[in-house]
């Protein structure tokens, strides 16, 4: 459980930390709203695969 | 759109749901405490109703609140959002809101009405001291992705609502449909496991509900793969609605 909660939060931490930095480059990208989407859905998937690796 | 904004709009949808009464917001946490408590004795204490391989007097109970609670959350964004361009017209056709990003703030305020009905239903599995297992920390991402779908069907029936009117009572329809098709209140051992995977293939929230009693649940596990599969159609479900909504947005206001 310890293992899943550190791993699981430096990695949102980090992607949120990254979205932020990169909010102004990100806005102008064509589409930025579908970017948005595509690094939500990869953590989400990624927390998904530590959780099965460390909560199971 | 700001997300000040879009909070505000959330607040107002709150506030608007209990105007006039005079317990106000206390009826936010009346509601759900009352459910929680038919659910409990009902099925618990007279009907003792009892989950396959589970003793506990409050198995069912758990097995029901655990999934019911989501489900209402996945419920409410779905049919609020269908609804939200011709319900906000007002708005719409005075202020050049954002269309894609209004329904958010109906995600925001479902999101606050889950929060207090679960934060009751972890009270009740303290007090009786069946504390949820360490798959909760996971409820967060499970809720998003459950969300995600919900918002992304709700604008693609958004825009049809706007041209066809019968499209909102097609979406009620359809989630009492969905809603007996998903193990909330009947448990996966009463099918077939031809027929449970047949349904898995064509049901998206299986998997989620499944996840949520498997938070709480002994004996349970969360089906990961599948999980990561439904993120993936989740997000794939909310680009079409977006993309839908942005490409219509001249003809959903000229029609408005």
């Amino acid at each position: 459980m310890i293992r899943f909660l550190l791993a699981a939060f430096i990695i949102n931490l980090l992607t949120i930390a990254g979205l932020y930095v990169m909010r102004h480059r990100l806005l102008r990208l064509p589409l930025p709203g579908l970017w948005l989407l595509v690094c939500i859905c990869s953590v989400i998937i990624l927390t998904f695969s530590i959780a099965e690796v460390t909560l199971t | 759109m700001t997300p000040a904004l879009l909070w505000s709009f959330a607040r107002q949808e709150l506030v608007d749901r209990y105007a006039g009464s005079a317990l106000g917001f206390a009826w936010a946490f009346l509601q759900p405490l009352v459910t929680l408590t038919i659910f409990v004795v009902i099925f618990g204490q007279v009907m003792a109703a009892r989950l396959p391989g589970l003793a506990s007097t409050y198995g069912y109970s758990i097995y029901l609140i655990a999934g019911m609670l989501p489900w209402l959350a996945f419920a409410n964004t779905l049919s609020r959002t269908a609804s939200v361009f011709v319900e906000k017209k007002s708005i719409l056709s005075k202020v050049g809101l954002s269309l894609p990003m209004l329904p958010v703030f109906i995600v925001l305020a479902e999101c606050v009405t889950l929060l207090i009905s679960l934060s009751l239903f972890l009270l009740f599995l303290l007090i009786k001291g069946m504390p949820p297992k360490p798959e909760f920390l996971l409820f967060p991402f499970v809720f998003a992705v459950q969300q995600m779908l919900a918002l992304g069907l709700g604008m693609i029936f958004a825009v049809l609502n706007v041209f066809v009117r019968d499209v909102r009572e097609f979406v009620g329809i359809l989630m009492q449909i969905w809603f007996w098709m998903t193990p909330i209140v009947w448990t996966s051992q009463i099918l077939s496991e031809n027929l449970y995977y047949w349904l898995g293939i064509f049901n998206p929230m299986l998997p989620v509900v499944t996840a949520y009693h498997a938070m709480y649940l002994p004996g349970l596990t969360i089906d990961y793969s599948a999980l990561m599969i439904i993120t993936l159609v989740s997000g794939s479900v909310l680009a079409l609605g977006y993309f839908l909504v942005k490409s219509l947005e001249k003809d959903v206001r000229d029609f408005l």
